[in-house]
């Protein structure tokens, strides 16, 4: 009894290595960033460069913090943002049903995967024409533009996952007599989650893309803007810092989709490698 | 009973996997169907199981005709077929969704118990062995209380030892 308390206890309690190792990791990936910014903040110092063009982290830093005190930099993220949210969901509940419609049913994949794949080859930026002609140079052409971006992905992998569930796993279903929403359900649901998450974080970081793209073509507020404020009036500190900007955003938002999936994909018996 | 007459079976490639097969099982009876490998087992269980319609004669059982899964026959596959995102008890209480869940607990746990896996109720199939896999699908099978039992060579994948033990383990269920 005695030694089976000590195991439990030393279990219980991470070792300093357990620690090292939980919070070293996510570090790792901030060593080549953070190693490229202080080397080029080293050589602008040392007069390699004079930095004009391409600004030095602290100059960059600068431009973040004044555009944040002078709250520019909120007002633009959170237009940015909303649009994306926008564009992602809608772009999101649309693909997730066509995927889901033509992955299950043979007939409706016949009838609109070619149209769709045919649509899908078009270059994005080649709808904004037609887009601000239906939709104005408002907001309805931008969301429209990014929820095109978002829905792709999202059907693609909707549409595979569906397709490529095991027959095995479903014939499990049929032999305990499910109904097709009991199928749906407690098959083919948790089956493709975890294509369906990939695609979800696909889609969101094509909404990301979409949406500067969306922005440079005409905008008043935004990121998209900032870059192209930055571009006309000469400020090489402000592109950076509204496209650091978008990175962190970007990450963080893809972060979310991650962590709020990762309870429902603890199962997963992946490939990984410590 | 379970009645098959003159049941066959061709694929649409013209292959006969199956050909006049009459059969009488009664209650309580454990029938073994030998053979070679490709020989029609499987489409056999496969037929009576429900899954795959045969093109020749029928199947009944007590006297009502088997066309689609019937609640009253349960099937063990050559493979675990355990769904990977559910634990082993959610796993064994897979064909009772329906039930109370303190039913649904009592005979998850008394099917657990005979296949000897208590103490694995909360982990993952990930988690278990090739034997345990299977032990846990026979759990599975038994926990609806089927009639008839259909086990389609679940344990050829394993080895001798764990072979040997199962089948032992599933004559004493």
């Amino acid at each position: 009894m005695t030694i089976a308390a000590g195991q439990a206890t030393a279990e219980q309690r991470p070792s300093r290595r357990d620690r090292l190792a939980r919070y070293g990791r996510p570090a790792l990936g901030l060593i080549l960033p953070v190693g490229a910014a202080l080397l080029w903040e080293l050589l602008v110092r040392m007069g390699f460069s004079d930095g004009r063009l391409v600004p030095p982290p602290s100059v960059i830093f600068a431009a973040f913090v004044e555009l944040a005190q002078s709250g520019e930099l909120q007002r633009h993220v959170v237009v940015t943002s909303l649009r994306v949210a926008a564009g992602f969901g809608i772009g999101l509940v649309a693909g997730t049903l066509m995927g889901a419609a033509t992955g299950y049913s043979t007939l409706l994949r016949r009838l609109l995967d070619p149209t769709l794949q045919a649509l899908r080859a078009i270059p994005s930026i080649a709808w904004v024409p037609l887009f601000i002609l239906w939709l104005g140079i408002f907001e309805g052409s931008k969301i429209t533009l990014i929820a095109v971006g978002v829905f792709f992905p999202v059907y693609l992998g909707v549409m595979g996952a569906i397709m490529s569930v095991d027959r095995k796993l479903v014939e499990v279903g049929r032999a305990f007599r499910l109904s097709d929403t009991a199928m749906v359900r407690r098959i083919l649901l948790p089956a493709v989650l975890p294509a369906y998450v990939i695609s979800l974080r696909s889609g969101l970081g094509l909404g990301w893309m979409f949406v500067v793209a969306a922005e440079l073509l005409g905008a008043s507020e935004g990121l998209g803007y900032l870059l192209i404020d930055g571009q006309q009036l000469g400020k090489p500190a402000q592109i950076v810092a509204a496209i650091v900007a978008f990175a962190i955003i970007g990450k963080t938002t893809d972060w979310i989709i991650a962590a709020v999936a990762a309870p429902f994909l603890r199962w997963e018996d992946g490939f990984v490698r410590n | 009973m379970l009645s098959l007459k003159r049941v066959g079976k061709t694929y649409p490639n013209g292959v006969r996997a199956l050909d006049a097969i009459t059969l009488d099982v009664a209650p309580g009876e454990i029938v073994a169907v030998i053979g070679g490998s490709g020989c029609g087992k499987s489409t056999l269980l496969r037929a009576v199981g429900g899954l795959d319609a045969p093109t020749q004669g029928s199947i009944a059982l007590d006297g009502a005709p088997v066309t689609k899964p019937h609640e009253k026959i349960g099937i063990v596959f050559q493979e675990s077929r355990l769904l990977p995102w559910l634990r082993v008890a959610d796993n064994v209480g897979f064909g009772i969704e329906g039930r109370p869940k303190s039913e649904r607990q009592k005979r998850v746990s008394f099917a657990l118990d005979r296949v000897g896996l208590s103490d694995k109720a909360g982990v993952w199939p990930r988690e278990l062995s090739g034997g345990q896999e299977q032990r846990v699908a026979i759990a599975r099978a038994l926990v609806p209380r089927t009639q008839e039992l259909l086990l389609d060579e679940p344990f050829s994948a394993l080895d001798a030892f764990t072979r040997v033990d199962l089948q032992d383990h599933l004559l004493n269920l």
